[in-house]
């Protein structure tokens, strides 16, 4: 199969700009896409640099933007990307590149993969033999392991791309492991720590990860249980990120009382009653928002008929979580 | 220039494990590997770990099916070591995370495998290899243990028999740089890459055992190249031999089962026949159904679907016999010891002695385990008794000037590339399943002209940052010294053993030929020596 | 068809206008709907699943108890949520019966599973037909720009919201827009997350994804954004003064709810359609509204 390839180059060596190199390459239909990088590098240009290890889809080493769309080269047959002749292939989005598609991974993902501290710290007591835990409680956590580490949920992250900062659902799957891994020590220190600014509170769960992800772990849902997680053991602050407890507690309140929720209290109350700066930082949206009709009157809001329904359900439940 | 107590060359799971065990044993370790760790081969194991467990089993039970498959070459310290230790690790490894899968009582569910007489292989999904490689990652990580990643070892520098460290290559920038240290462990991994197809991964290139090999040390076994049943037509993946454990079928093309028994046999025999029939074979798992599937084979049913465009709950996957791995490797004791004060080995690339003439099936993974961890606390306690000596500047002149002669080669002619692949096309059509005399000399002339036109080749690209064809000039070093050593060794072993299948010396010819063999880097090319087994003839 | 109908909070909240426009063009159309009033709020993603899928569970059983089968939304959070927890109580029957027996039983009530949750949208595409739109429009809104604004939870997770035989859905916006006779502008953040749940978390980001989607709107030359999300509709609106003061920016880009633009072009006014609420002026909509209707 005759295809086009366009591939991203940039040589910071020789000082030019990143621009892309046009190759013409023909290779049985079978071809995946690392297959013609290949043939390139080997043919036409040794000079084109890409990281490629296990060719399989096992070590995500060859994570890269093929046809505007984040996939494993590896595991993608040209014939299933090609769109009118051509196969457009670039570095991942949102991090630096070192050489054509050789990218800088450090800060990227492996320092935030550190950051969540997913070793196992065997729980006490220590058995002789081997921990005896149901399959289930383990095979999601197989599953969340199974992750190759290629990045690319963080490069479809809408937050990291605005926050290079924010820890990103890679890492939160990578944490997801050793939360729910029922032999692990530490369960209540780890969530404190994902709980922290830029952790498991600053995703917006707009479950674009899951869409990213080559092998279908759903990083977004993985996260979603371990800040579910992170509210049942009632951490969900840790004690360096007050303001998500209170909107949290806030809005649970709320709909406590009276089935729905309270906006203008979530707002007051996720600043803390005793923020003045905080409260102040409201005011102009309240202002502007007041002439309108757009400021609900907090405090004042009226019981939806089954309210109390509700509280009795939201008691039982936290009841059950403890 | 920098130094450390111990440094281990290779980030794979013998690499990773070695390293903790020097770090427990409180020295100051590091790794410099040639990829991240996580990219490293063994994320692609899928067997499983062997330890006997319960009452049914004994240790002494896996040692001697481990010395049955290998066919009287198994050095007996060495299985009976890994045997009675291998539950511990396994153990350990469970404690720190391992997700191995789970039986209704929750405790290790087993695999029974080809040639093991009871179930006794643990397994994480198809992904065991993965799983252990990420959970010892994650235990480095917390010990904070350094870790130069995308360095490739050029030499081991060796003062008066003493190993002093490594001069290494750092990929990104093309810079050289000395790693001194009181002791080295090389777990640089395999060398699939010398064989198309194979099972290999990219960096599967046989660094370590050509480092050893140049640095005067013995390649033991290398003519024992083992080949996996279940590979993928067209790519290197292949099927975890738990498949055919769960019940998924291996037909002939006219959909009839090939295997009649419920044991299945040793992989050599397997891969003879199916190497032999002309029209292919597939693996059936339809009748596992999809719920067991998804939980026992993570990685295959993906990798079914992405690379054969196969979902294996409604249709068979073809499979072939492909390459998998060479047994032999850097000759070592069982505390990964070799022959230079302060250097070891262990994993793929080492010979500790417990695979003898055939490995079986999570016997590998197992070794990696048990003697990385071996090495490790041995190259800690090495230490001690050294007086430390940084490398001198000096040392990275030699390599320097090999690189400016490099560049300097007119680029005409061969390249790396072309030599690369008539060495792998060269290997799998003379020194494949089935070997004779004719081929294998065939072979040593190939090799030894492919030899001469390394020496003469150029690089196309000067570049510093990335320079692949760089890297795959050492690369192609080292796989041409392993496909001499292998040749060598099997031309010589006229008999067959294991793996080890010679046409016109179809039989096992003990009086003669039950010692391993021993290559070694002569004036003139691979010079053979043997070596005696350990314990020949007696049972475990 | 007869829906029952789930207005949610925030559109009698902070956003009053949604409700009545949402009403009108239910009655414009002949939708005939019911409102649930004695049920809670989805949890918004914000509480645990723990809490939410009870309470969700039990707005589903009270569906059911009316005897209807499809529940209406006007929110994208509302439709996500439900969705969500939804496909959990149709393919967990042990779950969704823990719920049952665990926290309906004791009002009387039990959810079988059997009620479809809708968004107005999509009650619109897939139920009503979009050609049977076209006898109620009374004003084409020719030559008015817009940038279709979908959020996150009427788009992922895809396998739920969007699986195979309705990706469609990834097009309603535009195919509606079509219709009603406006030009569809492409934002690059049309279906990226508006930033509205990290709003109190880090106020920073989310000020950031409004202006930088709002600003891109602007920059492709749309006239105003649409939304079936009023929470997406706080944050581009109430919210786009922060965010044009923490861009060092001016934006002023007016964003219309789907159901308001929908009542626009069914004939209702500006005044009628509530849109003098917003924050960010829609005077430039009404202009170019008032040129289509001259030419």
């Amino acid at each position: 199969m005759e295809t086009t390839f366009k591939v991203y180059r940039f040589d910071p060596e020789n000082g030019s700009k990143p621009d892309f190199a046009t190759y013409q390459v023909d290779l049985p239909d079978s071809a995946t896409v690392m297959d013609g990088l290949r043939h390139i590098r080997d043919e036409q240009d040794p000079s084109l640099a890409f990281r490629a290890s296990c060719e399989r889809g096992s070590c995500g080493d060859c994570a890269l933007r093929i046809n505007k769309k984040g996939r494993l080269g590896c595991s993608l047959k040209i014939a299933k990307t090609v769109k009118n002749g051509v196969v457009t292939v670039e570095p991942i989005r949102n991090i630096p590149v070192l050489k054509d598609l050789v990218y800088d991974l450090e800060d990227f993902l492996w320092k935030k993969i550190k950051a969540v501290q997913p070793w196992i710290t065997p729980r006490e007591p220590e058995p002789e033999g081997e921990y005896v835990v149901a399959e289930e409680q383990l095979a999601e956590v197989r599953k969340a392991m199974s992750c190759v580490m290629c990045g690319l949920c963080d490069e479809g992250c809408a937050v990291i791309k605005i926050d290079k900062d924010f820890v990103g659902p890679a890492a939160l799957t990578k944490a997801y492991r050793a939360v729910f891994d029922p032999r692990d020590g530490q369960h209540d220190e780890r969530l404190t720590l994902v709980s922290e600014p830029g952790g498991v509170w600053d995703c917006t769960h707009c479950f674009e990860a899951n869409g990213h992800c080559p092998l279908g772990l759903e990083p977004t849902d993985r996260l979603f249980e371990v800040r579910d997680e992170a509210i049942r053991q009632g951490i969900r602050s840790g004690t360096r990120n007050p303001k998500v407890q209170r909107h949290y507690d806030s809005f649970l309140n709320s709909v406590k009382r009276s089935g729905w929720l309270d906006e203008g209290r979530l707002a007051i109350e996720s600043e803390g009653l005793t923020n003045i700066a905080g409260l102040a930082k409201l005011l102009p949206t309240v202002i502007r928002a007041i002439p309108k009709g757009k400021a609900p009157l907090p405090y004042f809001h009226h019981k939806r008929p089954g309210a109390e329904a509700i509280r009795r359900i939201i008691d039982k439940a936290q009841r059950s979580e403890v | 220039m920098l130094k450390y107590d111990v440094l281990i060359v290779g980030g794979g799971v013998a690499g990773l494990r070695a390293a903790l065990a020097a770090k427990q044993a409180g020295v100051q370790v590091a790794l410099l590997s040639k990829t991240h760790p996580l990219r490293s081969h063994s994320a692609t194991s899928s067997d499983g770990l062997n330890a006997a467990f319960g009452k049914d089993d004994s240790w002494q039970q896996h040692a001697q099916d481990t010395v049955r498959a290998g066919a009287g070459l198994c050095d007996h310290a060495a299985v009976e070591e890994m045997c009675r230790t291998a539950s511990d690790d396994i153990i350990q490894l469970d404690h720190i995370g391992v997700p191995f899968n789970r039986n209704t009582e929750g405790k290790l569910d087993r695999w029974a495998l080809g040639g093991h007489t009871s179930p006794r292989t643990a397994f994480s999904a198809d992904m065991t290899g993965h799983a252990v490689l990420n959970t010892l990652y994650e235990q480095c990580i917390r010990e904070e243990i350094p870790s130069h990643e995308e360095w490739l070892a050029t030499s081991l520098v060796v003062e008066d028999g003493i190993c002093r460290g490594v001069l290494a290559l750092e990929l990104g920038t093309g810079k050289l740089d000395a790693f001194s240290a009181s002791a080295v462990v090389l777990a640089t991994g395999g060398a699939g890459r010398v064989y198309t197809p194979s099972t290999a991964s990219q960096s599967c290139c046989g660094d370590g055992m050509s480092l050893a090999y140049r640095a005067g040390l013995g390649l033991r076994d290398m003519e024992m190249v083992q080949y996996h049943p279940l590979g993928f037509c067209e790519r290197a993946a292949f099927a975890s031999e738990g498949a055919l454990g769960e019940g998924a079928v291996l037909c002939n093309p006219d959909g009839q089962p090939i295997l009649q028994a419920d044991d299945p046999p040793l992989r050599d025999a397997l891969c003879r026949s199916l190497a032999s029939a002309e029209d292919g074979a597939t693996l059936d798992f339809r009748s596992i159904g999809k719920e067991r599937i998804g939980a026992r084979f993570l990685y295959l049913e993906r990798a079914a679907n992405d690379m054969a465009g196969i979902s294996l709950d409604s249709a068979p996957l073809p499979v072939m016999p492909r390459m998998h791995r060479v047994l032999g490797g850097i000759q070592t004791d069982t505390n990964g010891a070799t022959a230079v004060s302060g250097l070891f080995a262990a994993g793929e690339c080492a010979s500790p002695g417990v695979h003898g003439a055939n490995a079986l099936a999570g016997n590998a993974l197992t070794a990696s385990v048990v003697f990385g961890r071996r090495a490790g606390s041995a190259a800690a306690a090495h230490v001690s008794s050294i007086d430390p000596r940084t490398i001198a500047d000096s040392a990275l002149q030699d390599t320097r000037r090999t690189l400016e002669v490099i560049f300097s080669r007119p680029t005409a002619g061969d390249t790396v590339v072309t030599i690369q692949r008539a060495l792998a096309n060269t290997m799998a059509e003379h020194v494949g399943l089935v070997r004779d005399e004719a081929r294998l000399q065939e072979a040593a002339r190939c090799v030894a002209d492919l030899q001469t036109r390394y020496t003469q080749v150029g690089l196309r690209h000067h570049g510093k940052m990335y320079n692949h064809e760089l890297l795959t000039f050492y690369e192609l070093g080292a796989l041409l010294d392993v496909a001499g050593a292998i040749v060598t060794a099997a031309q010589e072993r006229q008999e067959s053993r294991g793996v080890h299948h010679r046409s016109d010396f179809p039989a096992t010819n003990d009086a003669e030929w039950q010692h391993h063999s021993l290559v070694t880097c002569g004036p003139d090319g691979p010079s053979l020596a043997t070596s005696p087994v350990v314990n020949a003839g007696q049972s475990a | 068809m007869k829906y029952a109908f789930y207005p949610g909070c925030v559109s009698r909240g902070a956003c009053p206008e949604l409700y009545p426009a949402s009403v009108k063009v239910a009655e414009t159309l002949g939708i005939e709907i019911e409102e649930v009033t004695d049920v809670g709020c989805t949890g918004a993603g914000v509480l645990s699943r723990d809490l939410s899928d009870p309470i969700n569970a039990r707005t589903l059983a009270k569906v059911e108890a009316m005897g209807l089968s499809s529940l209406m939304t006007i929110c994208s959070t509302c439709q996500g949520i439900f969705t969500q927890a939804n496909h959990r109580f149709k393919n967990e029957p042990e779950y969704r019966q823990k719920i049952n027996t665990e926290y309906l039983a004791e009002e009387g009530l039990e959810y079988k599973g059997t009620v479809e949750v809708k968004h107005l949208l999509w009650v619109l595409m897939e139920d009503y037909g979009v050609e049977n739109l076209k006898p109620y429009i009374k004003r084409k809104l020719t030559g008015l720009k817009v940038a279709p604004f979908y959020g996150c939870y009427i788009r992922r997770p895809t396998s739920i919201i969007a699986p195979k035989g309705l990706s469609g859905r990834k097009t309603y916006l535009e195919d509606l827009l079509d219709v009603l006779g406006a030009e569809s502008v492409d934002s690059s953040g049309k279906s990226k997350c508006c930033g509205f749940p990290i709003l109190t978390v880090n106020e920073e980001n989310s000020m950031r994804m409004v202006s930088d989607h709002t600003g891109d709107a602007k920059t492709k030359g749309a006239d105003c954004m649409v939304t079936p999300c009023p929470l997406c509709h706080l944050n581009l609106d109430a919210n786009q003064p922060t965010a044009e003061k923490q861009a060092g920016t001016q934006i002023g880009m007016p964003i219309i709810h789907l159901p308001q633009l929908l009542g626009l072009a069914f004939g209702f006014d500006e005044k009628e359609m509530e849109l003098q609420r917003h924050i960010v002026s829609t005077e430039a909509v009404s202009r170019q509204l008032e040129v289509s209707i001259r030419s």
